[in-house]
């Protein structure tokens, strides 16, 4: 019996000692190829390192440098086409301003020659007044105004033409009497001061334009009134004033002239036929 | 492209002005003395925009205006009311006739050359 004990005895010590021989051996052959693994890895750490230092650092450093380089090339590039462009804008708009300069003179220069064309495009002395009023209210933009003639025999200025004075019954002022009188005696022209309300009727005109020939006054144009849509005179409307107080007064004193000239003419005329006739019959 | 501008306006100063105003846009103007003439003209040449005074004796700008649009065949044409009294009155007449676009006397040329652009369609 006690052989047999001890028999397995041995054979279970056996048994224990086969299995950890095993083991043993299982843990060298691992502990070998992590060896293995690690070495490896060790040389591919160099590897890494060898090409970092070696290649990456310099070729990249470089390139970096190049590629600030051409940045800050690009930036100053930019800066100048922000500048070009603002340059151009800034002349584009100076053209734009001088375009609408040119063409307000151009316009000024227009309303002018139309005004000039227009006075002396006839020597109907009804025309005359009725483009003298034409000029006024569509030129000027007056809705009230009235044009006066000087009577030097009467001393005084008759009203010849009117817009928007229907109600008014007085047609004569004295020389010297009033804005209109002042106007038709010293030959000044008179503008209200600013800040003078323009778009409502005033009693005294708010503009006096003397017409003169020379420098002799023939007669005023009295402004009462601008239309709802002019606000003010306009250094155009002091041309228009220069204009008219020499080519207005020309006009409608040429007009006078010929109409007289030509009523003359007629009655000699006829004196001279009847003369004619007279003569005819005293032959026969 | 060259187009047919119509001014209408009884007084020959206003007339001569825009003529002379649209001088430099290579348009054809062709001019009316009032309204009778306006709508017998447009009939006949079909503008392609009309500049038509308010105030004309015997037919006045609105009703020219409104007999314009009652027409078949004028009543696609632009119609720009040139008026020298601007108060609203006036201008909601003008618009109720049929009108366009207005202006306002004395007229400017930059603003009487940006509606006849813009009514005919062109850029500035």
């Amino acid at each position: 019996m006690d052989k047999g004990n001890h028999g397995d005895k041995s054979l279970k010590v056996l048994e224990l000692f086969t299995e950890g021989k095993a083991f043993t051996e299982e843990l060298l052959k691992e502990n070998e190829n992590l060896r293995l693994v690690v070495a490896k890895l060790k040389n591919e750490k160099k590897d890494l390192e060898k090409k970092y230092i070696q290649v990456d650092v310099p070729r990249m450093r470089e390139k970096l440098r190049m590629h600030e380089d051409e940045l800050n090339e690009l930036r100053k590039e930019n800066k100048e086409l922000r500048g070009q462009f603002e340059s151009v804008e800034e002349e584009n708009r100076e053209f734009a301003g001088r375009y609408v300069q040119v063409e307000r003179q151009n316009s000024a220069l227009i309303n002018l020659y139309v005004a000039s064309y227009r006075l002396h495009s006839t020597l109907n002395y009804t025309e005359v007044v009725e483009i003298v009023k034409e000029i006024v209210i569509n030129m000027v933009g007056s809705e009230v105004f009235g044009v006066y003639v000087v009577d030097e025999e009467e001393k005084e200025m008759v009203m010849i033409a009117h817009e928007g004075l229907e109600n008014q019954t007085e047609t004569k002022v004295a020389l010297g009497q009033g804005r209109i009188g002042e106007a038709g005696q010293s030959g000044d022209n008179f503008v209200a001061p600013a800040g003078t309300d323009l778009q409502v009727r005033s009693e005294e005109p708010i503009a006096c334009i003397s017409l003169k020939v020379g420098e002799r006054t023939m007669g005023v144009i009295a402004i009462y009134q601008l239309m709802m849509q002019k606000e003010g005179f306009h250094e155009l409307d002091y041309q228009l004033f220069e204009l008219l107080g020499a080519h207005a007064a020309t006009a409608i004193y040429a007009a006078k002239l010929f109409t007289l000239s030509e009523r003359k003419r007629n009655t000699l005329e006829g004196f001279i036929n009847l003369m004619k006739m007279d003569t005819d019959v005293t032959k026969q | 492209m060259s187009k047919k501008v119509l001014l209408v306006d009884d007084t020959e100063t206003v007339l001569m002005f825009e003529k002379m105003m649209l001088a430099g846009t290579g348009h054809q103007i062709v001019t009316a003395k009032n309204g009778v003439e306006a709508l017998k003209v447009a009939e006949e040449i079909c503008p392609d925009i009309i500049l038509l005074d308010i105030m004309m004796p015997e037919m006045d700008g609105i009703e020219t205006c409104q007999r314009l649009k009652d027409s078949a065949k004028t009543k696609d044409i632009p119609v720009v009311m040139v008026t020298t009294k601007g108060d609203p009155e006036r201008v909601e007449k003008a618009y109720s006739a049929g009108c366009n676009d207005y202006l306002t006397k004395p007229l400017d040329k930059l603003d009487l050359l940006a509606k006849v652009r813009k009514h005919l369609g062109e850029s500035d």
